[in-house]
């Protein structure tokens, strides 16, 4: 697999890689633009440190190839003719302009899939729109409902529109791959970050279409909270509760023990979000008394969903997370040996792991281009000489 | 012909996430069938209350394009006609909490005597191993565990989050859990061998924020909210806009977009401002400059300033709210991302249809949300191949109840 991929693109070829495709990460000579963001490790701006690039591309390899000079484009097609797959993010047209798009490189291999993730999709009036997860955000609907009434809306961290971008088209890269098993021919898969952003929320459209109502921004600091949602503070931070069936309100209930909670008229959702004004602060006293790991693991003692509202530290450090052995250990040239975020799913056939470190510019470049397409040591100096790798 | 026609999904599922998963293959053409039960039924169905039943707007979301099998899964035989279905299907999804396949004897060893290539994947909120997999958990509890509450918010701001009111992680892992299934299908396709597939919601949507957690595991940061900011932008955020709550979003990059930028705007003073004198600059300053960027944003609506700037060759996007999205979203309606269902029981309904096109095989959304129980007769039939008198002893003893 020929990963092109931005910032759009890059948890689909990430899901992938972790699964066991080959996939080789190209990036123009230099090193990728996405080695530039932060946070870095030891907080030293450096293209090897970047922890978004190294999280983005472990299990990858890596070569540079400049894709806008006729050497790397006829390197590129060589690359392609072998290829099962190509992920890209350029704006919609750019490839063709270079004598790579779909139907270029389906004339020399009819068998690829070539899966295009851009901000708006390849068709329709906003196509040539430039962006990327701001406007995907923006456009999709999640983001009008965040942030305080009256302030800025909040766009969400580890850009949440990519990332249901990217697994829709690794879903339908995977259904192309299962297809052309069948008929023997791939196919151009076109993803639009900002109709996946609209996914990525609730019931929001179905409901307007069919009461015409539609949700407005709630306050998360002074208004009465809706019980099955909010958060409440605590000793030591937040909890989350998310209590809605009568049977968990009651063992809730019962838990804080005051005879206002435990009123059995409460016990209709209804009537409670009524008297929310009322029962909110005692419910806000109770969870005052106890730390935030206290609630959890004694609400969920009782089966009620109440969570802490953790930092990523206390998610990576938790009971769960360590039993699972969801960080992997992995060792890098420059960054040395750390732990890094392993593979979405647990498979019983096989095991998907982090196998390797993100690749340095230009690692594979040796392998790929004498082991792989042929070229000598003297191709290479030249390629080099001439910018091309 | 749709790609995955011939496979056959049997969903044992309640929720967003397990639905999400059949959801999205069955838009690729998988024959999807939902096990229900009379007493139980999905709990996005609207509850079993008379009148509210068949009339979810969610439920039609979820569950478009599915067949509808009631089975009471209390009784022996019901258990015999589901294992009866799954011995003719592909795959199974389930996300019932941990323990109840098991008390069933649907366990994915029992499962595979029953059909040994089966792919079983079952969604938890927190995995099917480890400590706290019995966990009770919803969406918006996950996103409070693995620090995406805590993250989603600007910085130093008064509120502990300012997310939005989503389902989120559910749909997302639920899409994630389709792309891990075709993974599954593909190895069968290769090996003749099927798998179980363990899914953690929570991991699905922490592994969106995995430099977050490099940022302590390398630097032993505990990293907080940055909300719009980005490094490398300014002017980059949100901006207000003409109206009640109205706002666009923009970023500028480059020096080119910056000359765009305040070209478009009406300021070509800005260019000569040494406040704004490139980037770092920029930065600096951007407090002063988002004031005076707000100021203009302000007397045009997010869709004016959007195309202004676009048309710039800058960065700019309405902040839409569903009704925005229908009325002032001409990308949308151009590629048809709305789709209009006929429901049975509630009428007309537009639902999202999938984001994605494909030059031969596009996904499609191609029959309502089923009816409870609306296709038992055909399951039985002609899936099953029972006699009208087995049919008559299953519903007379209420096992297709």
């Amino acid at each position: 697999m020929l990963d092109l991929a931005d910032e759009k693109g890059l948890p689909c070829a990430k899901f992938l890689a972790d699964n066991g495709a080959d996939v080789i990460r190209i990036a123009p000579p230099g090193g990728d633009a996405t080695r530039s963001r932060g946070p870095f490790a030891g907080d030293v701006p450096h293209p090897e440190r970047s922890l978004y690039f190294l999280h983005h591309n472990a299990n990858k390899r890596g070569i540079t190839l400049n894709l806008e000079s006729p050497d790397g484009q006829r390197l590129f097609r060589d690359l392609a003719r072998a290829a099962d797959v190509v992920v890209e993010t350029f704006p919609p047209g750019w490839l063709a302009e270079h004598g790579l798009g779909y139907d270029d490189l389906t004339a020399i291999n009819p068998k690829i899939v070539v899966t295009s993730i851009t901000a708006f999709g390849q068709t329709g009036p906003w196509r040539d729109w430039k962006g990327g997860e701001l406007t995907a955000f923006a456009v999709g609907g999640l983001m009008a409902l965040s942030g305080e009434p009256g302030g800025p809306p909040c766009v969400a961290p580890g850009e949440l529109s990519c990332g249901v971008a990217s697994m829709h088209a690794a879903l339908a890269t995977q259904v192309a791959l299962f297809h052309r098993e069948r008929t023997g021919r791939g196919q151009h898969v076109d993803v639009s970050l900002a109709e996946a952003a609209a996914h990525a929320g609730s019931y929001v459209v179905p409901l307007y279409s069919y009461h015409k109502e539609k949700p407005h921004r709630v306050s998360h600091f002074e208004h009465v909270p809706e019980l099955h949602h909010d958060l409440y503070p605590c000793k030591d931070g937040f909890v989350r509760l998310f209590i809605l069936a009568r049977e968990h309100w009651k063992t809730f209930a019962e838990w804080i023990g005051d005879p206002a909670v435990t009123d059995p008229a409460m016990e209709d959702r209804r009537v409670r979000q009524k008297e929310m004004h009322r029962l909110a602060p005692i419910i806000e006293a109770f969870c005052r008394r106890h730390t935030k790991q206290e609630l959890y693991l004694e609400g969920q003692a009782r089966h009620l969903a109440i969570t802490p509202v953790n930092t990523p530290a206390e998610f990576v450090q938790s009971e769960q997370t360590q039993a699972r052995g969801l960080f992997q250990e992995i060792e890098h040239p420059v960054v040395g040996r750390y732990q890094q975020i392993g593979a979405m799913h647990k498979y019983s056939a096989a095991g998907a792991a982090v196998r390797s470190a993100a690749p340095t510019i230009g690692q594979h470049n040796d392998e790929i281009y004498r082991s792989e397409l042929g070229l000598s040591p003297e191709d290479l100096r030249e390629l080099r000489a001439a910018g091309v790798i | 012909m749709l790609p995955l026609e011939g496979i056959r999904v049997v969903e044992l599922t309640t929720g967003a996430a397990g639905p999400t998963v059949a959801k999205c293959l069955s838009e690729y053409g998988a024959e999807v069938v939902k096990i229900e039960s009379r007493n139980r039924p999905d709990s996005h169905r609207g509850g079993p209350k008379e009148g509210r039943l068949n009339k979810s707007p969610d439920f039609a979301k979820l569950s478009r394009n599915k067949k509808s099998l009631t089975v009471n899964m209390q009784t022996n035989r019901g258990k015999d006609l589901v294992r009866d279905l799954i011995r003719v299907s592909d795959v199974v999804v389930e996300n019932f909490s941990l323990g109840v396949m098991e008390r069933w004897g649907m366990a994915y060893d029992q499962l595979r005597e029953i059909k040994p290539d089966v792919i079983l994947i079952r969604l938890k909120g927190l995995g099917c191993t480890g400590p706290h997999a019995h966990h009770v958990t919803y969406g918006p509890n996950l996103l409070a565990l693995f620090g995406m509450t805590h993250l989603w918010n600007h910085p130093n701001a008064p509120t502990p989050t300012g997310e939005a009111r989503t389902q989120h992680p559910d749909f997302m892992s639920g899409i994630a859990g389709a792309a891990a299934v075709m993974s599954a299908l593909l190895y069968r396709q290769r090996t003749g061998q099927g798998m179980c597939i363990d899914s953690s919601q929570a991991e699905a949507g922490a592994s969106l924020l995995g430099p977050y957690y490099l940022d302590w595991m390398v630097n032993h940061r505990d990293p907080g909210p940055s909300g719009n900011d980005q490094a490398g932008c300014a002017p980059h955020g949100a901006y207000p806009c003409a109206g009640e709550d109205k706002w666009c979003v923009l970023s500028v990059r480059t020096e080119v977009e910056w000359q765009a930028f305040c070209r478009a705007a009406g300021h070509p003073e800005w260019l000569e401002d040494q406040r704004f004198a490139g980037l770092l600059a920029r930065r600096e300053h951007r407090a002063e400059l988002d004031a005076l960027v707000s100021a203009w944003t302000r007397d045009w609506t997010a869709n004016e300033v959007a195309e202004t700037l676009q048309a710039a060759g800058v960065i700019a996007a309405p902040v839409q709210d569903v009704e925005d999205q229908f009325e002032r979203n001409p990308q949308f309606a151009a590629r048809g991302l709305y789709v209009n269902l006929e429901e049975p029981e509630m009428g007309p309904l537009v639902t999202e249809g999938p984001p994605v096109k494909m030059s031969e095989t596009s996904p499609q959304v191609y029959a309502h949300a089923p009816l409870l129980g609306e296709h038992t007769d055909y399951v039985v039939r002609e899936i099953l191949k029972l006699s009208d008198a087995e049919i008559q002893e299953l519903t007379s003893e209420g096992v297709l109840d």
